[in-house]
């Protein structure tokens, strides 16, 4: 006997009518109280739906889509369903495994896509900064430049000033030119410079503190020129941020001007940086200049410093590690500026105060 | 099981029905969910998401929603949820490769105009407004695939109407709201409901719903009255206890150029500030979301109530019990588990609040099954990408 509770759903509307259900070959067929056919289904089409854990009723259908539904409760003739299709029974575990195929495949798609974007992002940020038309590289580099300079004390001694552009005009090659670059002095202890899109060069007054010599100067500062003839920071910052975010920046994001943000993004990569100091020894020599001091510039400053309070900024310097890589340069050619403007530029930024 | 229902349950077999043998009486509503279960569905999920990078999220979220539909029952039989996961996640793709498009060409745009073109403050106003509407238009097409995707004795639901053009009478809606100091919102809230849940069909079948909303405007006002002094309270409390604590000071310090950041002793105090400033703001945003909750139940209870008594669906009739009083324990209880347990307790608050909507929702009157058909609208391919993007959370 089926149970009296065993009902039927005819999909066409929300009636339940009184059903039994009947293997008849490979067919269930399924009859009301008077032995009339309500429906018959293929067995292979079958599916189940739902179990109820309170009454151990199934719920049969022909897919899980909208449609007829049969209710059947715990009975021999549901038992005889079971048992021709006993795949039936692990309807839960069926539904799992199919979804685990599915999550699987779409996981693994979406791996290939971060793995992609991973190691395929360097290169393809490469082509796309040569694609940057000028004139944006030009506002993005103004609007970090201009923020900066505002945010930070920039030290103004004419002479001082005087003689450092001097010396970077000497260095710099022909791609400087346009748009025109500008250097300045901040007022930040970092022995350090750094090299903005749109040819903009701050110098730390750390790094003339730190300087034993105006050739260690040209040294740090042919360093910069040679990451902007290279196109280094266009390059670095769509490299981290995408297009997109360079122009965020360009839009003043709040933390643009922040020195300790830029240098975070404009951390180069160590083969930029070798890539760099190749350039610079280049630039100093096209100059005339001694190009040996670049090299005894970081040998300085790896042995002032013991490896654990160097700044991120230097970690990536090939010549710390070892420190004896650096590249040596030669000493021929004259040191870059006169005794008198190498005074004037270690006095830029007036009278020491407290700490320094 | 009964074809038929009264308030109570109990009809006459005679009157109700010529097929199926009546049943016991009891709410033709009714959930038997156990939370065990809604624990293991969400533990799985979250360990699962973890591994594949988020796919497996959409598949959670539809299991959760597959079992909490199996164990609502409704004149004895349980809803099915017939969507899946990669209907979700497929959506999810969409709207995601859209913004993502989208976003890229304005801010190309941006940088061609150039970024200090006074074109920008108004190109940025856009894009917020554009937001809101999608948000309008998401809360629409959500609604349309969670119905599409429920079934009860075969039939499914549907809605008719587009997403596209209720975002913009919402956005109409709540801009005029926005320029009456909010003092529009019930009534413009009413129209909304009104114009989603009366283009809802289950089956064939229409849900028919028009309401005024003058009976929800004194719950309103006194709970913007309310809201407003509790804010007062709330600030002129943090305010004094703050400078009692001499945070103000330290603030300032931080910004005082007597600060150098490369100072050890003064890198610690700033770090130390700066947590202190994160933990003062996500106290003040919990604070007045909770007196944001409690000051508008009674208005939320109101609005269930009106909602419910001037709805039908073909002889169905509806009321609410809600209150403002247990309206209040539910929200605020769900927001101190979610907030306490970071989020732990989601299966909780799942469990409360179904139990909440089948205790307070009372549904009488005889449904005429025969007369139901199945549902004849289109039902979406994908779902809910929209409503992703703005984070529905978990269920």
């Amino acid at each position: 006997m089926s149970d009296p509770r065993d009902r039927f759903n005819d999909g066409l509307s929300a009636a339940s009518r009184p059903a039994n259900a009947t293997l008849a070959a490979s067919r269930l067929e399924i009859r009301d109280d008077g032995g009339r056919l309500l429906a018959h289904w293929a067995l292979d089409e079958v599916c189940v739906i739902d179990e109820n854990e309170a009454n151990g009723s199934m719920v049969f259908a022909l897919g899980d889509v909208e449609g007829p539904r049969l209710v059947l409760y715990p009975s021999p003739e549901r038992e005889a369903i079971l048992a021709a299709r006993p795949e039936l029974r692990r309807w839960r575990r069926r539904r799992g495994l199919l979804e685990s195929r599915t999550v699987l495949i779409w996981s693994l798609a979406m791996l290939a896509i971060v793995a992609a974007g991973y190691f395929g992002w360097r290169p393809l940020a490469g082509s796309l900064a040569t694609l940057v038309p000028p004139i944006w590289e030009q506002r993005l580099g103004e609007a970090m430049h201009e923020s900066m300079i505002e945010q930070m004390r920039v030290c103004e001694n004419t002479a001082g000033l005087n003689a450092l552009r001097n010396l970077a005009e000497r260095i710099a090659p022909p791609s400087l030119d346009e748009p025109p670059f500008t250097v300045d002095v901040v007022r930040i202890g970092m022995p350090n410079a750094i090299a903005l899109p749109g040819n903009h060069i701050l110098v730390f007054e750390g790094l003339i503190d730190e300087s034993e010599g105006p050739e260690m100067l040209a040294g740090v500062l042919a360093h910069e020129i040679a990451h902007l003839d290279l196109d280094h920071p266009t390059r670095r910052i769509v490299e981290q941020l995408g297009l997109g975010a360079l122009v965020t920046i360009a839009f003043g994001g709040s933390n643009v001007g922040d020195a300790g943000f830029a240098l975070a993004m404009l951390a180069y990569s160590r083969e930029a940086e070798t890539e760099a100091d190749a350039r610079a020894i280049e630039l100093l020599e096209e100059a005339g200049l001694r190009s040996d001091g670049l090299g005894r510039f970081f040998r300085k400053i790896g042995e002032d410093m013991p490896d654990s309070e160097l700044p991120d900024w230097l970690s990536t310097h090939p010549e710390l590690a070892p420190p004896a890589a650096a590249p040596p340069g030669t000493a021929e050619g004259d040191a870059g500026l006169a005794k008198v403007d190498w005074a004037a530029l270690r006095g830029i930024c007036g009278k020491k105060t407290g700490r320094e | 099981m009964t074809d038929s229902a009264a308030g109570g349950g109990s009809v006459p077999a005679s009157l109700a029905t010529r097929t199926m043998p009546p049943v016991a009486a009891g709410p033709l509503l009714d959930y038997d969910g156990r939370l065990g279960r809604l624990y293991w569905l969400f533990i799985k999920n979250l360990l699962l998401s973890m591994v594949t990078f988020g796919v497996y999220r959409f598949w959670g979220r539809t299991n959760i929603r597959r079992y909490v539909w199996s164990h609502t029952r409704f004149m004895g039989d349980a809803f099915e949820y017939t969507g899946k996961g990669s209907e979700l996640f497929a959506g999810f793709l969409i709207v995601f490769g859209f913004f993502f498009v989208v976003s890229t060409l304005a801010q190309i745009f941006i940088v061609a105009v150039g970024f200090d073109s006074p074109l920008v403050p108004y190109f940025d106003v856009v894009f917020a407004l554009a937001i809101g509407y999608f948000a309008f238009v998401a809360q629409y097409a959500a609604q349309r695939y969670r119905l599409t995707r429920t079934v009860w004795r075969g039939l499914r639901g549907s809605m008719s109407g587009s997403a596209w053009i209720y975002g913009f009478y919402a956005f109409l809606l709540a801009l005029l709201s926005g320029a009456t100091l909010t003092l529009a919102w019930p009534w413009a809230r009413s129209r909304l409901i009104e114009r989603r849940l009366g283009s809802s069909y289950f089956g064939d079948e229409k849900v028919s719903v028009a309401f005024s909303s003058r009976t929800l405007y004194p719950s309103y006002v006194i709970g913007l009255i309310v809201f407003a002094i509790g804010l007062g309270i709330a600030g002129w409390l943090g305010f004094v206890a703050l400078q009692q604590a001499d945070f103000f000071n330290r603030v300032m310090d931080l910004f005082s150029s007597n600060t150098d950041p490369e100072a050890p002793g003064d890198t610690d105090a700033m770090v130390a500030i700066i947590g202190l400033i994160i933990a003062v703001y996500v106290l003040a945003m919990l604070i007045v979301a909770l007196l944001y909750t409690l000051s508008f139940a009674w208005f939320q209870a109101a609005t269930a109530q009106t909602v419910a008594a001037h709805s039908r669906f073909q002889d169905l009739r509806f009321s609410s019990s809600a209150t403002g009083g247990n309206m209040a324990m539910l929200a605020i209880g769900n927001f101190l588990l979610i907030v306490l347990t970071a989020g732990l307790a989601i299966p909780i608050v799942i469990q409360r609040s179904i139990r909440y909507v089948v205790r307070h929702l009372h549904v009488s009157g005889i449904l005429d099954v025969e007369r139901l058909q199945q549902a004849a609208l289109a039902k979406p391919k994908t779902g809910e990408g929209l409503l992703e993007a703005f984070d529905p959370g978990m269920f």
